[in-house]
């Protein structure tokens, strides 16, 4: 039933094909030729080639089937059986009659045969580009859903930064500075001394915390003094040699390819921090003609970055940040220079047009 | 919204003819419990301090100096609007005389030089003694420069690379002489054959000359080389002909 149902509209569309129609011509041609050679004395030498015309069948037959399937292919079988059938009835009789309505029939098989095999090849053909398409919807919505993902993750992080610091440490602070002239007796003293100093504490660490989360200099500064920042907390931190060289004109970045920027620039120093053992690293940041590029590297042992790709050092991450900006992120590394970088062309970026 | 002490500006004290005119102070900070913590220190600590209004935004505190003109500003960074630095700069274009000293909670030293770049003239952290903070507005009304013990610290270990050359190569990471000489020939835009040419050393020595070049200095192309050299002070900038990336 389904057949007939898929058939029947397949057919029509067929119908209204110029090829069809010209296949179809193709075959009456031969039938008419076919008959005329068997039926003009003149030709009577020949006439034992009657089974020939209709193996010239087989050409519209299989054009068909190649061509058009399975809707194609039977008419065109059917046609052919029909525009013969006066042929066998009138000119030929027994053996040969047999042999005629035999190849008619193997004609009509084998193009059925191949007919479906070509449909089913053509399904195949639709549901993989079908698929392909699929797949490539979902990659896409995948890459926005991370890249909205972590937009959502850093608005959160300068939601909390921001309120930890201007509430929470302000009311310490407050707190804090009430307790300074406060006078009591030796004993109240020292616990007043113990509250400060722990006061202190909770300031120091909330800021520290809210460093970590999204540096207040980035947003308030700009990138260079974020970069700054990041490179004096590392050699603060480890003794690291730190070099921070800004060549060329400056150019203006949206606050989302700053933010890039410096993700890029924090992570790389991170690894260099916990995986390069290295004893210098500079950070580069050089406009040129319009395009920015960003470079850390350092003189650590180096890794290999097809492999890290998959590791933790953040390479991925990285490269999805750098993608949000669409800028290009490239990683090489030796024993001795690992260099991690950024090229940003903003005029390409629509987002730096603001 | 100008807080209710702005009419109270001027006490009515009989004795003011006799007493030094008052250092006039505007705060200027987005928390109010502190705003109130400050002018209590500030005037308990020193009469002759005058707390003449106080602003929560950047915008306000313009708006503040221009109609009050007071001689000292207490500028806090992270405010809602535009943060202090921006504030500063934008009262020091307007009125120039008014010292202003940050009072923030950031202690990083990229605050600290932005607001010195501003036109600040101090920089105190928010958890200042009262005593000290009086006695930093008053240094600063007579036209010093102030800073926190804490914040001075870090600005005098930011002075010290610089002070020592930052620039300056370890002596393992300074280019032998033949590297030096190899340096000297790229940085006068010469290619690798030439270079090999006219130190008689094959292309291959030249390349490995320049490989060595790289690691020592961090770099990745023959025109950062260059420009590294120059900052490091092993080229001159007179021996630089050609700088140009696409020979690399």
């Amino acid at each position: 039933m389904a057949l007939v149902t898929d058939f029947w509209p397949l057919l029509r569309e067929r119908l209204r094909d110029r090829r069809f129609w010209m296949v179809q011509l193709l075959v009456l041609v031969i039938a008419t030729a076919h008959t005329t050679i068997e039926t003009t004395d003149a030709l009577q030498d020949v006439r034992d080639l009657y089974l020939l015309p209709v193996s010239v069948f087989f050409i519209p037959v299989l054009y068909a089937a190649l061509n058009f399937g399975l809707e194609g292919a039977l008419p065109t079988g059917l046609w052919c059986a029909l525009l013969t059938l006066p042929n066998i009835v009138i000119l030929h009789s027994g053996a040969e009659r047999i042999g005629v309505v035999l190849q008619l029939s193997f004609l009509v098989l084998l193009s059925a045969m191949v007919a479906i095999r070509v449909d089913k090849e053509r399904r195949a053909k639709l549901a993989a580009e079908d698929a392909n398409r699929q797949l490539a919807d979902t990659q896409a919505s995948l890459k926005s859903y991370i890249g909205l993902a972590l937009r959502a993750q850093e608005e959160e992080r300068f939601r909390l930064s921001r309120e930890l610091h201007d509430e929470t440490v302000q009311e310490l602070v407050v707190a804090k500075t009430a307790l300074e002239d406060v006078s009591g007796t030796p004993g109240q003293h020292a616990r007043l001394e113990l509250v400060d100093a722990a006061l202190q504490r909770c300031i120091d660490g909330i800021r520290r915390f809210c460093g970590a989360l999204r540096p207040s200099v980035l947003d308030d500064l700009g990138l260079v003094p974020a970069l700054d920042w990041l490179l004096s907390d590392l050699s603060g931190r480890t003794g690291i040699r730190v070099a921070l060289e800004d060549q060329g004109e400056r150019l203006r970045l949206s606050p989302e390819q700053e933010l890039v920027i410096f993700r890029v620039a924090q992570e790389a120093m991170h690894n260099v921090e916990h995986h390069a053992q290295a004893s210098r690293v500079v950070v580069r940041l050089a406009y040129d003609r319009g395009r920015l590029c960003l470079e850390v590297v350092d003189d650590g042992c180096g890794f290999d970055p097809a492999r890290a790709r998959q590791g933790s050092l953040g390479l991925a991450g990285m490269q999805e940040r750098a993608s949000l900006i669409g800028a290009a992120f490239e990683v090489s590394s030796r024993p001795g220079a690992t260099r991690v970088r950024l090229d940003l062309s903003p005029a390409l970026d629509p987002a730096a047009a603001t | 919204m100008i807080s209710e002490d702005v009419g109270g500006g001027v006490p009515d004290e009989p004795a003011r003819d006799e007493e030094p005119r008052r250092i006039r102070v505007l705060l200027v900070d987005d928390h109010p419990l502190f705003r109130a913590g400050v002018r209590q220190r500030l005037c308990e600590h020193d009469p002759a301090l005058e707390v003449v209004g106080e602003a929560e935004s950047s915008l306000q505190a313009q708006e503040m100096v221009a109609l009050l003109s007071p001689d000292v500003v207490l500028m806090d960074i992270a405010m809602g609007d535009e943060n202090g630095i921006e504030a500063t700069r934008a009262i020091k274009r307007r009125a120039p005389a008014v010292a202003v000293i940050m009072l923030s909670l950031y202690d990083d030293v990229q605050y600290i030089e932005a607001a010195v770049e501003a036109g600040a003239a101090g920089y105190f952290l928010k958890t200042v003694q009262g005593p000290d903070l009086a006695a930093a507005v008053r240094s600063a009304h007579e036209g010093d420069t102030v800073l926190s013990p804490e914040v001075a610290g870090k600005v005098f270990r930011r002075l010290l690379p610089r002070l020592r050359g930052a620039n300056q190569l370890d002596p393992g990471q300074r280019p032998s002489e033949r590297e030096s000489e190899v340096l000297a020939l790229v940085a006068r835009g010469a290619a690798n054959k030439e270079i090999a040419r006219s130190m008689g050393l094959s292309v291959r020595t030249v390349e490995a000359h320049l490989r060595s070049i790289f690691a020592k200095l961090l770099v990745g192309s023959r025109t950062e080389a260059v420009v590294v050299a120059v900052k490091a002070g092993l080229l001159r900038l007179e021996e630089v002909e050609l700088l140009d990336g696409s020979r690399d």
